[in-house]
């Protein structure tokens, strides 16, 4: 059990949020000009650190709004919480 | 016109714990952006008061009590009980011709989505504490704040009017899951 700070709410229990998966993917621009390899690297291929993780989160069970998150993958402590459409502050 | 159907027509008292349906009262979800100066001067002249721009809180007058949902949503909560004969809402006409119409923002009905538990008494914390995540001994949390989140896995809203006075939003189709939830957790205090 662990405390999420929403950047909208506040505090609250992680069990309000959901997962929204690895944050920062940029869609391709020309996705008809790409190699299925290439475009199934962007669709599928996540990176899955030991570490320092950026990732999207959305407070589902509060005020349902998405943001982003830098945490580390081995212990649990999130470095910072930010805006989507924001660039991570360190 | 809508056949009213309570899901919940029974009342509940227990150790300084008391329940009851509170039924119907006007629910208005209302979306837009309170930068965009239109949409906030028009907001303000309809319903005559400003909307809560800080996280979780309420603002209210004589009618209306809007409740802060997220940054661009809000609930507008009638202060009465409305006649059961009815199923028109002037404040949604007005609010759909000034704001819809326009392009500012989004007004939907949800009075028949949501039902309101009337809660009373000094023990009501230590229910809800049973089966929610929330810390309802934060000092954030006083009068006249709203919060969202689950309670035993449903999601509610729940507004702390008073010390000991809170209406408990929740989705029609829970009411009565939540419900005996509630009185069983109550027995236990």
């Amino acid at each position: 059990m662990f405390i999420i700070k929403c950047p909208y709410c506040g505090d609250r229990d992680h069990s309000e949020f959901s997962y929204g998966g690895e944050a920062h993917k940029v869609r391709p621009k020309q996705p008809a000009e790409l190699s299925d390899e290439q475009w199934a690297e962007y669709l599928f291929i996540r990176k899955n650190i030991k570490g320092l993780q950026y990732e999207r989160w959305n407070h589902a069970h509060g005020c349902r709004r998405w943001f982003n998150m830098s945490r580390d993958t081995s212990n649990d402590k999130i470095r910072s919480v930010y805006k989507m459409g924001e660039k991570p502050k360190e | 016109m809508l056949d009213l159907l309570t899901p919940v027509t029974e009342s509940q008292s227990y150790n300084n714990f008391s329940m009851k349906e509170k039924t119907p009262v006007t629910k208005i979800n209302l979306r837009g952006n309170l930068e965009n100066k239109d949409f906030a001067s028009k907001i303000e002249k309809i319903l005559g008061m400003v909307l809560p721009k800080e996280a979780c809180s309420t603002s209210n007058n004589e009618k209306i009590t809007s409740l802060w949902l997220g940054p661009n949503e809000w609930l507008l909560v009638s202060n009465n009980e409305e006649p059961k004969e009815t199923n028109t809402y002037e404040l949604e006409q007005v609010l759909f011709d000034n704001i819809s119409k326009a392009n500012l923002g989004a007004i939907t009905n949800v009075t028949d989505h949501f039902t309101i538990f009337k809660l009373s008494g000094s023990n009501i914390f230590e229910v809800l504490s049973k089966g929610c995540p929330f810390d309802f001994s934060s000092e954030d949390f006083e009068h006249n704040k709203v919060v969202q989140t689950i309670l035993n896995h449903v999601d509610v809203t729940i507004h702390r009017k008073n010390e000991n006075d809170v209406d408990l939003y929740v989705r029609r189709s829970f009411a009565a899951y939540l419900w005996d939830w509630l009185k069983d957790s109550a027995n236990l205090i």
